[in-house]
């Protein structure tokens, strides 16, 4: 009877360090951490779009208006008035960030058949559109663009006027 | 005569008091069943990131298992890389596990919700996955999560909410 007795008792410790070994391998727990952090949107501000100079244009000239409003003309067309407008845009405090300037959404017209835009930060000579910049408190950003006319007149009057989107990321 | 019958009874109880303690004792065989397996195991490979978003404004930005992400404000997502936590579990070939989430934790305004997750190959979902697959040598968990800000986070600050996972063997 004492042998059964303690063979039991043996058995019932052993399960219950059985149970207690399995108890701290058999389950785990895993803190999730989700991070987020916060900032600023980008501000972008139009205040006025691009207005080239007078030019007296043939079918497949290219037409360039840098940022900084000079114009230039290939092609046998002949330019009346050399200096345009960019658009300007002023961008709101971007301090700290890399931006990256990404026109897109070319929409020709007016017997326009081409369109490529290029812009500049006031205060640097590069060009945003091909190179990140490093925002500051508050950026001026001039747009120009190149373009191509078509073989067909250019409309002058009530036509679309061709556009395109200048959009401003964070890098 | 009334003697030996005395006698005679007198010897078959003491033979019957001879022959108790075997009938008194018993063997019992015990069997003592162990089966052996490979302790749950899990690495964290990655946290939840959200990335940069829109400051001082409420919203509830969600990140499902796969990395896809979405917002029902008027926030925005700014800038980063959002993914999913990533959590690798190994353990036994057979075993299902019980997966389960809880302590949902705020931080800086930041209220965590609504965990998913995709295990394995499987579609993603609740986190609440009452017999997951065995893991084997390794199973990748990734988890997702909803994360309510309430408008008070300033341009330049962060959180880091957290809830916990739980994963039991069945």
């Amino acid at each position: 009877m004492q042998a059964l007795q303690k063979l039991m008792t043996l058995t019932a410790v052993a399960g219950l360090v059985l149970f207690a070994c399995a108890s701290d391998t058999s389950a785990n727990m895993t803190l999730v951490q989700a991070n987020i952090a916060f900032d600023q949107s980008i501000d972008l501000h139009k205040n006025s779009d691009i207005t080239f100079g007078g030019f007296q244009a043939r079918p497949n000239d290219k037409v360039s208006m840098g940022a900084d409003g000079n114009m230039k003309l290939s092609g046998s067309g002949e330019i009346l008035k050399p200096f345009g407008s960019p658009s300007v845009i002023t961008l709101g405090d971007a301090r700290n960030h890399m931006l990256n300037f990404i026109p897109g959404n070319y929409t020709p017209g007016s017997g326009i058949t081409s369109l490529k835009a290029h812009c500049t930060v006031k205060g640097t000579n590069q060009d945003c559109a091909s190179v990140p910049l490093f925002g500051t408190k508050q950026s001026t950003v001039l747009v120009g663009m190149d373009m191509t006319i078509g073989d067909g007149m250019l409309s002058l009057d009530g036509a679309a006027a061709p556009s395109f989107d200048m959009s401003v990321i964070y890098q | 005569m009334k003697i030996q019958n005395i006698l005679a009874g007198l010897s078959v109880a003491a033979i019957a008091l001879v022959m108790v303690p075997d009938a008194w004792s018993a063997t019992q065989s015990v069997t003592a069943n162990i089966r052996f397996d490979t302790p749950l195991n899990i690495t964290k490979t990655q946290d939840i990131d959200f990335g940069s978003v829109q400051a001082s404004t409420a919203d509830t930005y969600t990140i499902s298992p796969t990395g896809s992400t979405s917002h029902s404000g008027s926030g925005a997502y700014l800038f980063g890389s959002p993914h999913a936590a990533s959590i690798t579990l190994a353990g036994s070939t057979t075993n299902t596990m019980n997966i389960s989430v809880g302590s949902y934790t705020a931080n800086n305004g930041v209220t965590p919700a609504n965990a998913t997750c995709k295990y394995g190959s499987g579609a993603a979902g609740s986190c609440a996955i009452p017999a997951a697959a065995a893991p084997g040598a390794g199973t990748t968990l990734l988890v997702g999560a909803d994360v309510t800000a309430d408008g008070t986070q300033a341009a330049g600050t962060t959180a880091a909410p957290t809830f916990t996972l739980t994963i039991v063997y069945n």
